[in-house]
């Protein structure tokens, strides 16, 4: 059975270029976290593919995450932290080569320390992303390009609640911080599949945490991934259905920074491998499929990151619904 | 036969030919339906109709048809070349940006855009001799007494 030429597509879907850093720890004693999220949502939304112009899509992403950091010398025990996060993303593609992200999180942190456990929930801080396809090979269906993005984070979650009288940014659904970042991503398509890679540097600046102030560290984030359409790839068209990925997540942090102190045991570098399956659903809205995603980021080693931080396995599940 | 049912886009479809001429492209009002083939030079599976769509165009003309060959996101020299190359000496007319394409709602090739009095649908992907006969049937622009 012959096939049209593979919708390739242009990606100007970009949802928002890093996470929020929301983990474990308090200011008092010093038991930070750093930024706890890797990997790009880009990918994580839709692969290597893309929405044409005037494409609306939603996407709801959770994310589980488990991280202890500390010192057990200053604290005496480690602080962790199980914190989940529903990312909703609706991505507009108003013209080509243009697209425009907005993502709203919702945080449901819970942190162990001392044998308390603190949590916290709520809506956290709006993010605004573009990007612009600054080349590609060809107009119509390229198989390679390169974009440009930019990312700005406003500071509309709660960043301020208390527990016994303590403020604790980690527990927060805010960050408190205008937040902003760019960087560059690029796409190539093979017959069987796609690479895919990405970099980007986010700036994090300083946020009011009632009478504290409390900064997350800068970070870089670069991610490379491969993608393989299985019906595609083996001739197969039963396997249609089923995308396999795999992303290598690569995250560098600076220390945070609590009322002008640095932080050990926070920022670092760590790198995940990010094993991912694509399900396309039997549904469609405008001959545009739904599809499910789910992937596990598994840390390669923690050995990078200052002081005394570990970070666990971070459990994802999508749902990309065009509109 | 994959037809998607499409917005009516009556606009005509703003195109130029390979000398570079601008050509906008209606279906006239004598005629029963335009269709507008989108392909590609690079496009294997859209190579293998492009015959086949020569010999379908002097058919599609007895039925008020007309059929036009567009090259979507193509310079003029490489699909002239292409042509020469495969000894085709079918007209063709080029969408430069692929701007013509993507309004139709082209995210694949090859595309139909299918133009009518009632207005715009897409045929999706290539379409075997078979399938071109069911869509010519599904126009109604045969009359009774055509062959």
């Amino acid at each position: 059975m012959r096939r049209p030429c593979f919708d390739l597509g242009i990606p100007l879907l970009a949802p928002a270029l890093a996470g929020l850093a929301l983990a474990a720890s308090s200011p008092e004693p010093a038991l930070a976290c750093s930024v706890c999220m890797a990997g790009d949502p880009v990918f994580s939304t839709q692969g290597a593919s893309a929405q044409s112009a005037g494409d609306l899509a939603l996407y709801a992403q959770l994310q589980i995450f488990e991280k202890t950091a500390g010192s057990l010398e200053e604290a005496g025990e480690l602080e962790s932290a199980d914190d989940q996060r529903l990312d909703l993303y609706a991505a507009w593609t108003p013209v080509d080569r243009l697209g425009i992200t907005l993502d709203l999180p919702f945080s449901f942190n819970e942190i162990h320390e001392g044998g308390e456990v603190l949590r916290e929930n709520g809506v956290g801080d709006l993010a605004l992303s573009t990007s612009f396809v600054l080349w590609r090979n060809r107009d119509v269906l390229p198989t390679t390009w390169v974009e440009a993005r930019a990312f700005v984070k406003a500071p509309t979650g709660d960043s301020d609640r208390t527990h016994g009288g303590e403020v604790d940014p980690h527990l927060q659904p805010g960050t408190g911080s205008w937040d902003f970042g760019g960087g560059l991503a690029a796409v190539h398509r093979l017959e069987w599949g796609a690479l895919y890679g990405s970099a980007s540097y986010r700036e994090n600046r300083s946020g009011d945490f009632g009478d504290h102030s409390y900064a997350y560290g800068d970070v870089v984030l670069a991610n490379l991934a491969l993608e393989v359409p299985l019906g595609h790839a083996t001739g197969r068209p039963a396997l249609d259905v089923l995308t396999l990925g795999t992303e290598l997540n690569f995250r560098w942090a600076e220390h945070d920074v609590f009322e002008g102190e640095e932080f050990e045991h926070s920022g670092g570098s760590i790198l995940y491998l990010t094993p991912s399956l694509r399900i396309r659903l039997p549904f469609q809205v405008d001959e545009r499929p739904v599809s499910l995603r789910t992937g596990v980021q598994i840390p390669l080693t923690s050995d990078w990151l200052h002081g005394v931080q570990r970070e666990d396995e971070v459990w994802s599940v999508g749902l990309y619904l065009p509109l | 036969v994959v037809i998607a049912a499409g917005s009516v886009r009556a606009a005509p479809l703003p195109l130029t030919s390979l000398a570079g001429d601008p050509v906008l492209l209606d279906r006239k009002p004598d005629e029963c339906a335009l269709i507008v083939h989108f392909w590609a030079t690079w496009c294997a599976n859209c190579a293998e109709e492009l015959p086949l769509l020569g010999r379908l165009a002097v058919e599609l003309a007895h039925e008020r048809v007309r059929l036009v060959i567009v090259a979507a996101g193509e310079d003029a020299q490489v699909v002239r070349d292409y042509l020469t190359a495969h000894a085709l000496s079918i007209p063709v007319l080029l969408d430069a940006r692929g701007k013509v394409w993507r309004k139709a709602g082209g995210v694949g090739l090859p595309l139909n855009l299918i133009r009518t009095a009632a207005g715009d649908r897409l045929l999706a992907g290539p379409q075997s001799e078979a399938q071109w006969a069911a869509a010519r049937g599904s126009l109604h622009c045969r009359s009774p007494a055509a062959p």
